[in-house]
């Protein structure tokens, strides 16, 4: 399952992240951040995960950092979405996980994301008959405070705060490129668009911690472009820790702090991206076990890894 | 923060419709014909099970076919509460109170069932509180085959005079219904629902307290129902326990559905076309066919026409007659934009 | 004892009608997804046309059967074509709003058609007399149809599970794209099911016809079906004779033992109590989507 392609691409020299005004609308979004990096963000010990007979993940350790990007690969079925459902607890998983000191494996899954844990989905389950912007709300709900009550008896109050929340959400459909969308009906927005949307949903309630499954697969060109300077703008205002899943390998390298390698259900390696995705072991265990083509193997590159993490460039687009 | 503003949901059209019914309701109870006051009074009523119907089916996306049970809840509770000396409107409180409890127990299964075995549940349900009402009718005070009777509102103001006080009445508790339905059904628990609604598994990922919402949806769409049929114990003045079928449960979710779900105005139109089909329809027959052969033959031709309604709006327009209006408009929109673009090209 | 053996024998009867119409609501199950909240409305059909007839001209009881359940097959091909086949991409309740749809026309035609009677259907040829059994009395005609609905109930599941017909149905309900790729044409399967569904609740209503009266009542046996199906699991075939025969034995204990005034409430309980503790039933496979 290959997709290479030769194709240069132009690093974005000169450019940075934001500029300073989307910064502080940024501040206003990302207002709850951990004050103390003492404890670490996210950390996940001993996962393992059975479905019947079947032991999708087992033993799996994983460290994110306040300010890492960590990217979870492999190929298919190797547990990888299964990894973050088990965060969010929507399955069930033995094991430990501790999110800012906290161990949340043993709660409900609306308070790990009233904890501060956003997510977002392979196929973004929005929703299609409300605007782009609406969408965005329908992840404010724990920042919205007002309760039915306000709602019935009480208008003023609601309208305050859901001004308030509109301009959050406004900001990230700035920040992700849609902002002239925010009045169109969700359902007729492309895929790509509405992978943004959901990711910025996943914001808008200020996580510490993002958990984004594949945002890059179903992507245009173009898309996956913005999608990787949206990532590293985040990384780089040292917002929230990310943690994904992709398969799209120039985008992991250029973005991601860490890489974790799964196969079957284990980590079979992790590191820096270098590290992972240049490892004759890695190769070996994924690249030599999935394709029978030995030739398109042999073809694969064996020249240093890009030196400059923030650029991207380079190197031919690998996919699993 | 003027963009934000432009772009949240506009005005909703309930003020049409609670305009609408205001005119409806000063033109009959000027005309002063206890029969049309009387059906004016049934419709407004029905607005009120319509409304709650369509926050727990429409909005939230729980189906429920049980609701005529607590209708039964409602009138019950009204009954006993007068009973036990409980004066007017608080009757109407016992009875709301009463039908949330009784719709969160009902309701328990829904925190694990869904779709269809949620309906099973509901219908399961429905024959447990028919239970418990036949046994409450045949043992309590004042009970009997015939069920309970108690004081008609407004009787001292005559046979007309009363349905006129009950068409203010009914039409002010309606007019504050409709706009308050209209506030839950937006914002943010509007939000929470129809995540639920469309993608329950997501919904716990934004922080949206699942559980709760769902039992909130089944209290308050049961209170509403109860209310109501305490209401319409008032205004029959007997309450018996044959009156509660699935037949009339069926008839409601009926409203919801040729109204178009998850919209307050549809279910305003659902309910009142549904509960006038009896009336309108030998009417219509005898205009167009001739007499009917007997009575009774109205409401089975009403039964008819809002069953085929239900098929045909599920099989071509299943935002009902909602949908219908808001494609018609669009249609007109779009229409007259391109006549103002082909009228400029031409000048 | 002998309260036992008319619970036993009275309650088999019943048995036997739910075994047929929980057959008939597994097959359309198994075919669309849905729950047939019309299947009531699918056995007065039939047992209103018998009846009628029976009042009416009189004459060779087979016309009216026959034409009874043409029409009742016909019907729920119909249905299935122009109706269900359009709810695929919908809500997921909507499919049963439409069966609902179908109960009102149903019921509105059949008070124009018929009015309000009180129908018995009384089937020539069979046994009369009564038949003592351990000191109880019971009716003859009413064994033989026990055992006539029970043993085509059992018939259809053995042929559906044994017959290359039967599994080529089997298999288009538990996974229509392997089906149908196995050279099974699907569309086929999904009416022949309905039509034999709606056939077989036929067959129920117009046996209950001849020891019960045909009127509108009789809608409420289907939906005591429905607890039959989740005991038996709500795919399984098997499972929907078994869940029959045990719910209408039950029922029948409970009739003679407690009353006829707890026989809702108490088949309805058991319906939510296996409906929490243990969704799949007896046999049964498919899971419920759980939160």
């Amino acid at each position: 399952m290959a997709v290479v392609a030769l194709r240069r691409e132009e690093p974005d020299r000169g450019k940075s992240a934001v500029d300073a005004s989307m910064a502080s609308r940024l501040d206003e979004v990302f207002d709850n951040p951990l004050r103390t990096t003492d404890v670490e963000l996210l950390t996940i010990r001993d996962l393992t995960v059975r479905f019947g007979g079947l032991t999708a993940l087992s033993a799996v350790n994983i460290d994110v950092g306040h300010h890492d990007l960590v990217s979870i690969i492999g190929p298919n079925g190797a547990g990888k979405t299964t990894t973050l459902n088990a965060i969010c607890q929507l399955i069930k998983c033995t094991g430990e996980i501790h999110f800012a000191g906290r161990r949340i494996d043993r709660l409900a899954a609306w308070r790990i994301a009233a904890a501060g844990i956003g997510r977002s989905f392979q196929d973004p389950p929005l929703i299609d008959h409300y605007t782009v912007l609406e969408n965005v709300l329908c992840g404010a709900h724990q920042r919205l405070r007002y309760g039915m009550l306000h709602q019935v008896f009480w208008p003023p109050r609601v309208r305050r705060f859901e001004a308030r929340m509109a301009r959050r959400a406004m900001t990230l459909l700035d920040f992700v490129g849609l902002a002239d969308q925010a009045g169109k009906d969700a359902g007729s927005l492309s895929f790509g668009a509405r992978k943004l949307v959901d990711i910025a949903r996943a914001m808008v309630s200020g996580p510490r911690l993002l958990l984004l499954d594949e945002p890059s697969s179903g992507l245009d060109e173009a898309e996956r472009h913005s999608l990787r300077a949206i990532l590293l703008a985040l990384r780089q205002e040292k917002r929230v820790g990310i943690l994904t899943v992709d398969h799209h390998m120039d985008l992991v390298r250029s973005t991601a702090t860490h890489v974790v390698a799964l196969q079957a259900g284990e980590v079979l390696m992790a590191g820096s991206p270098a590290e992972v995705l240049d490892s004759a072991r890695f190769r070996v265990a994924i690249v030599g076990g999935s394709r029978a083509d030995e030739k398109l193997a042999a073809e694969l590159p064996n020249e240093p890894p890009p030196s400059d993490n923030d650029t991207g460039d380079g190197g031919r687009e690998e996919e699993l | 923060m003027s963009r934000a503003r432009l772009l949240v949901r506009r005005v909703p059209s309930v003020t049409w419709g609670i305009a609408l019914l205001a005119v409806m309701t000063a033109y009959y109870v000027a005309e002063a014909s206890s029969f049309h006051l009387f059906v004016l009074n049934t419709c407004l009523l029905a607005v009120i099970g319509a409304v709650a119907l369509n926050l727990l089916m429409g909005t939230a996306g729980l189906v429920s076919i049980g609701n005529s049970a607590f209708m039964a809840v409602g009138a019950f509770t009204a009954v006993w509460a007068i009973k036990s000396g409980l004066p007017f409107p608080l009757d109407l409180v016992a009875a709301a109170l009463t039908a949330a409890v009784a719709g969160v127990i009902i309701g328990l299964p829904a925190l694990r069932l869904r779709g269809l075995h949620l309906a099973l549940a509901t219908l399961a349900g429905f024959f447990i509180v028919i239970y418990f009402a036949t046994l409450y009718q045949s043992k309590g005070k004042g009970g009997g085959s015939g069920g309970f009777y108690i004081p008609v509102l407004y009787q001292q103001q005559g046979f007309i005079g009363g349905q006129q006080y009950w068409a203010w009445t009914l039409l002010v508790m309606v007019s504050l219904l409709l706009i308050g339905a209209t506030q839950l059904a937006g914002r943010r628990s509007g939000r929470a629902w129809r995540m639920i609604r469309d993608h329950e598994i997501v919904a716990h990922t934004l922080a949206i307290p699942v559980t709760r919402y769902k039992m909130l949806a089944f209290a308050i769409s049961s209170a509403l129902i109860g209310f109501q049929g305490a209401l319409a114990a008032h205004l029959s003045g007997s309450v018996g326990v044959d009156s509660f079928t699935l037949g009339l449960a069926i008839a409601y979710i009926a409203m919801v559905l040729i109204g178009g779900l998850d919209s307050v105005l549809g279910a305003v139109i659902g309910a009142f076309l549904v509960t006038a089909l009896p009336t309108l329809v030998p009417i219509f027959i005898t205009a167009v066919v001739g007499q009917l052969k007997t009575a009774s033959q109205g409401p089975a031709f009403a039964e008819i026409i809002y069953g085929l309604l239900v098929i045909v709006f599920i099989t071509s327009s299943p935002q009902g007659i909602v949908g219908l209006l808001r494609n018609l408009r669009h249609g007109a929109t779009a229409w007259a934009s391109r006549r103002g673009r082909s009228q400029a090209e031409a000048a | 004892m002998d309260r036992l053996v008319v619970s036993l024998f009275g309650g088999g009867n019943l048995g036997g009608t739910y075994a047929l119409v929980a057959l008939g609501i597994v097959l359309a199950f198994r075919a669309t997804g849905t729950f047939n909240f019309a299947h009531g409305q699918f056995m007065l059909l039939p047992a209103f046309v018998v009846g009628a007839w029976q009042a009416g001209s009189g004459g060779p009881l087979w016309i009216p059967v026959v034409e009874g359940l043409i029409m009742v097959s016909a019907l729920g091909v119909v249905f299935y074509l122009l109706v269900l086949q359009r709810t695929v991409g919908l809500l997921h309740f909507m499919g049963v709003i439409a069966t609902f749809g179908l109960a009102a026309v149903l019921d509105g035609a059949f008070l124009i058609q018929y009015g309000s009677p009180q129908y018995s259907i009384d089937v020539p040829g069979l046994p009369k007399g009564v038949v003592t059994l351990l000191g109880a009395h019971l009716s003859a005609q009413e064994l033989t149809l026990t055992a006539f609905t029970l043993v085509l109930a059992g018939l259809v599941a053995g042929a559906l599970r044994f017959t290359p017909v039967g599994i080529k149905i089997r298999a288009a309900g538990q996974d229509a794209i392997l089906a149908s790729q196995g050279g099974i044409n699907v569309r086929l399967v999904y009416v022949g099911s309905w039509a034999l569904a709606a056939a077989l609740a036929g067959v129920a209503g117009i046996v209950y016809g001849t020891s019960n009266l045909v009127n509108h009542s009789m809608v409420d046996v289907a939906l005591a079906a429905f607890p039959a199906i989740l005991i038996g699991g709500l795919d399984s075939i098997e499972g929907a004779v078994v869940g029959g025969l045990l719910v209408g034995i039950a029922q029948g204990f409970i009739a003679t033992y407690l009353g006829p005034q707890y026989l809702d409430v108490l088949t309805y309980g058991l319906l939510l109590v296996v409906m929490l503790v243990f969704p799949q039933g007896i046999l049964g496979t498919r899971t419920v989507t759980r939160v």
